[in-house]
């Protein structure tokens, strides 16, 4: 591939206005009939997949898909700029979210507020494209709110108590976040005139007012990404959400911050002056606390969904460890690594919505005999859960393999042994589950309801979404090409070109 | 005829107004269509006079045709056209709005004078912005002073009658200053006309540099208690409370504004941003704008009461204003007179809202309002969107003035401009905190207890509502007039 040459395409713009098109859609016409509601609400997510896709024939050529929009409006423009990092997570991202689209028609069908989970779900998918593509800051912040609170009714889709308390927790962060990072974005406007992301370093030069900035960008990201000590939203959001969502949540949205984290050190202050001041040291601490806290901490929970969550906040770290060691497979590693956890957790999490729905088990002790019950489902949990403590062909483990040699890169194996550590300590709180599930005999009256020795598997279409992600932890790690990592290692490379 | 424009909305208006006891001796149906008629046209003037001021530049009009300094001098410069078309298209809508909410909220035999009460303020708040005389400036203050502690009385219940009377003591408290201000420069330089009175401040502020101090304390002091800066604004959550909805709607949207049009109009041109640098106006008013934000909010945070919530918003938004009037950058007051523009339609629509929720429900306690987001979503969703916009959600006007008095505080420079920028941040939080939670309880509280009075609010209350939410978002998507318009009066401002 060649690098880099701009071409003015509407398609970028076209795949951030469908989803919020369809959501209009899909709210005037779910009250008419159902049928129509789920056949419109698979096409917004199945048309938003495939211009993502088709972005990617020009991507794979070396364009840079470029478009502004209300250009007189500086600096409130809006553009998007697709180069190789925005296409490979927002095409995962579209492609996850149309899985996880499918998977929900079946898993909301008996929900207490389908006319609300609808629409919202296809909307959340506009403002996170709107994230993955923005082509400057503006846009971002744009998106990254519009993204941010229509997350919160998500979480707070069950009505429960639990569910309102993780909610106000979700808001009082989303707004934190949204005024640091507005903070970080208007002191970039101040110092550089511009707010661009398609240039490498914007920020002039490194002062106090600009460490302010990037600790408000760090911060401010960092709460939405779930950095240690900034992620106590996040185990309290996850499993009150419903499964797809949360599959969401934990795939797709926590990414935005870690996106934006990459774009704030590489595009905004630019490597160079991250190297020179030694700034992303301090993320480079939280990142390796948050692995080690992360994993440590799904080690005692007994609910699925929140040992789930823990694990999401240590593969947080691992992305944001990427990013911040400043080398060029570091970052490879940390986009890998962000495509792969968005593709293994939401497997994870719509196997557990599974088990849920069929079940009603929502703990690890319950889970003995789920094996068998539902071997399908749990066969693909099992593969995530490999992947996830990084065994080869799976996806986890290329990550790693490419995040351990930018750590030996940048002369910090000190990192390398944070990921081994945590590695270990993947296996033992995804293992015992397998075991469980497989090899023990279900005791009496721990389910809430269903036979446990009775073959039942989901529906088909349920199991088939779960069945493809799972697949596709595999399949793009044995072609002779690994794509995604083809794409990850051309767009650090992209990053790191003066 | 275009050159009479300026004069003929304010005159229009007041005759109008002066009318409307005689049209209801008549016939009392007529005063709601004459009066919407009225002001109908006075907002078409004053879209024309902006168009031609915006082609032309501005326009100067001599009353009687006496020129100055010795005649009253109207002015339509950009910023009093916009303004213009701000007040009488909110009065329009508020008028609107008020046809089927005063039937509710005032007496039969009171609602004729609403009428004459709305057509008398808007004239003379149009009055204010596009004078460039201080008598006749003072007087069209007056006028809006009266008028505003009536329309709060006019609901002719106790606490309406004692809020008004405490408003109407507090803004008279206010008018003596502002008059002994202009007795004062007049006293030094002879001239009432602002532009020559301007000049000659400027030869005569070596011999009297402590006169022209006091007038200018005599002017913050009276406008700022007009205006509500923080501490002078314990007559406005009261007011605002227990006033009909409309005429909340008017006198947060509009006339507090107004106010500070015209103390920045005053100060600005009479003495030249130099010689306010030289004095500690700048300082005091700082302080106190930045109290007024925070403690505004935090005021803010603990109302049961939905009016009186978005009452003392209103404190900490005209602490925003004078924060970036008194930073005294480029961007900072070009985001005070934008927020003025933005937060005139934010607010008259957030009140307008609190009007349908009280027409429709009888209450205004933020806990009996679970679920009023299902029963009327179209109010509750842009009252969500005025909330938004108050965070700062860009998109929506409020971003875009926070955006510039933001910028404004870094180039102000230094640590004190960052702990200016963290007070306009922090104070977005807290805007977040205190707005969200009554979106929350109204979309997903559970079911209303209180039963609602109609189905379907009546189209003349949603109407103006949507009309104005469309103007936030608009705004927001293409600030460039207002943008442009904040710009020039600000560049205007600071001499530069």
């Amino acid at each position: 591939m060649v690098q880099g040459v701009e071409t003015h395409s509407h398609l970028p713009g076209l795949v951030v206005l469908i989803p919020i098109i369809f959501t209009a859609l899909v709210g005037i016409f779910q009250k008419r009939s159902f049928l129509l509601r789920n056949w419109l609400f698979i096409s917004g997510a199945a048309i938003t997949f495939a211009g993502m896709a088709l972005m990617g024939y020009y991507v794979l050529q070396g364009r840079i898909l470029v478009i502004n929009y209300l250009v007189a409006m500086f600096p409130f423009t809006i553009t998007f700029r697709v180069d190789t990092l925005s296409f490979l997570i927002g095409v995962v991202a579209a492609g996850v979210w149309l899985l996880a689209s499918i998977y929900c028609l079946q898993y909301m069908k008996d929900d207490h507020a389908p006319n609300r989970y609808f629409p919202v779900h296809i909307f959340t998918l506009a403002g996170s494209l709107g994230v993955f593509l923005a082509g400057n800051l503006y846009t971002f912040f744009l998106f990254y709110e519009v993204m941010a609170f229509s997350g919160y009714l998500f979480v707070i889709h069950a009505e429960t108590p639990e569910a309102f308390k993780a909610g106000s927790r979700y808001l009082m962060v989303t707004i934190l976040s949204g005024i640091l990072v507005f903070t970080g974005v208007i002191i970039t406007y101040q110092l550089a005139g511009t707010l661009d992301l398609g240039s490498l370093g914007i920020i002039p030069e490194a002062n106090v007012v600009s460490l302010i900035a990037f600790v408000a960008f760090i911060i401010g990201f960092g709460f939405k990404a779930g950095l240690f000590p900034l992620h106590t939203w996040l185990p309290a959001a996850h499993p009150v959400a419903p499964s797809p969502a949360s599959a969401l949540l934990s795939g797709i949205l926590i990414k935005t911050g870690a996106y934006g984290i990459i774009r704030v050190t590489y595009n905004v202050y630019g490597i160079e002056m991250m190297r020179d001041t030694g700034w992303p040291t301090i993320l480079l601490i939280f990142a390796a606390i948050t692995t080690l806290y992360g994993s440590m901490a799904a080690l005692v929970q007994d609910n699925l969904k929140r040992r789930l969550a823990y694990s999401s906040i240590s593969q947080i770290g691992y992305i944001l460890m990427g990013g911040a060691l400043l080398t060029e497979r570091g970052l490879a590693g940390d986009v890998f690594h962000i495509v792969s956890h968005a593709t293994i957790k939401s497997t994870l999490f719509l196997t557990a919505g599974a088990i849920i729905t069929k079940t009603g088990i929502k703990y690890v002790s319950q889970m003995a005999g789920v094996g068998r019950k539902m071997p399908y489902t749990m066969g693909a949990f099992t593969l995530a859960a490999l992947a996830m403590i990084g065994i080869p062909p799976l996806n986890g483990f290329v990550s790693k393999w490419a995040l351990a040699l930018g750590a030996l890169d940048a002369g910090q194996p000190g990192y390398a042994v944070v990921l081994l550590i945590s590695s270990m300590l993947n296996a033992l709180y995804y293992l015992p589950i397998v075991i469980l599930a497989y090899f023990r005999k279900p005791e009496e009256g721990t389910v809430l309801y269903g036979d446990m020795l009775r073959y039942d598997e989901a529906r088909a279409s349920m199991l088939v979404p779960i069945l493809i992600l799972a697949l596709s932890l595999v399949i793009f790690n044995i072609l002779p090409v690994n794509l995604p990592l083809v794409l990850a290692e051309f767009s650090a490379r992209a990053l790191f070109q003066h | 005829m275009i050159y009479q424009l300026p004069v003929l909305i304010v005159v229009q208006l007041l005759l109008g107004s002066f009318l409307m006891p005689i049209v209801g001796r008549i016939r009392n149906q007529l005063i709601p269509h004459i009066s919407l008629f009225l002001m109908g046209l006075a907002n078409v003037f004053s879209i024309i006079l902006l168009f031609r001021v915006v082609r032309e530049g501005n326009i100067h009009y001599h009353l009687g045709n006496w020129a100055p300094p010795w005649g009253i001098e109207i002015v339509a410069d950009l910023l009093g056209a916009y303004m213009a078309v701000i007040i009488t298209g909110i009065s329009f809508l508020v008028l609107v709005f008020a046809w089927r909410d005063i039937q509710r909220e005032i007496n039969y035999a009171l609602r004729g004078w609403f009428y004459t009460l709305v057509l008398l303020i808007s004239g003379a708040m149009v009055g204010m912005v596009l004078t460039n005389d201080l008598f006749n400036l003072y007087v069209m203050v007056e006028i809006v002073s009266l008028c505003g502690p009536a329309l709060v009385a006019i609901r002719n219940n106790r606490l309406a009658v004692e809020a008004g009377f405490k408003y109407l003591v507090m803004i008279a408290l206010g008018s003596g200053p502002i008059l002994f201000g202009i007795a004062l420069i007049y006293m030094i330089t002879g001239h009432l006309n602002m532009t020559f009175a301007g000049q000659e401040v400027l030869n005569v502020i070596h011999e009297y540099p402590r006169v022209a101090l006091l007038a200018q304390a005599f002017f913050i002091v009276g406008f700022g208690v007009k205006a509500a800066l923080f501490p002078l604004h314990v007559w406005l959550p009261d007011a605002y409370t227990s006033a009909p909805s409309p005429s909340s709607a008017l006198l947060a949207g509009l006339a507090a504004k107004v106010y500070i049009v015209g103390l920045t109009r005053v100060l600005f041109n009479l003495y030249g941003i130099d010689v306010l640098a030289t004095t500690p106006l700048f300082t005091i008013l700082k302080v106190m704008a930045v109290a007024g934000i925070i403690m505004g909010s935090i005021m803010a945070l603990n109302q049961k009461d939905i009016k009186r919530l978005v009452a003392y918003s209103s404190v900490a938004q005209i602490g925003y204003i004078f924060l970036g009037l008194s930073l005294a950058t480029g961007f900072s007051v070009t985001g005070a007179i934008l927020h003025i523009l933005n937060h005139a339609l934010i607010k008259s629509m957030m009140f307008l809202c609190c009007g349908v929720i009280i027409y429709q429900k009888k209450t205004s306690n933020v806990d009996e309002l679970g679920g009023v987001g299902k029963e009327f979503p179209i109010t509750m969703i842009c009252f969500g969107i005025g909330a938004f916009a108050m965070v700062g959600i860009p998109m929506l006007n409020g971003f875009i003035s926070k955006w510039y008095i933001s910028l404004g505080a870094l180039e102000y420079g230094g640590l004190a401009g960052l702990m200016y920028l963290l007070v306009i941040i922090i104070s977005s939080l807290l805007n977040g905190l205190y707005y969200l939670p009554v979106l929350i309880k109204a979309f997903l509280g559970g079911d209303s207890q209180k039963e609602t009075v109609f189905d379907k609010a009546p189209i003349t209350l949603i109407l103006p509502i949507v009309i104005l939410a469309a103007g936030i978002i608009i705004l927001g998507l293409l600030p460039f007039v207002p943008l442009q318009i904040a710009a020039d009066a600000a560049q205007h401002l600071l001499g530069q």
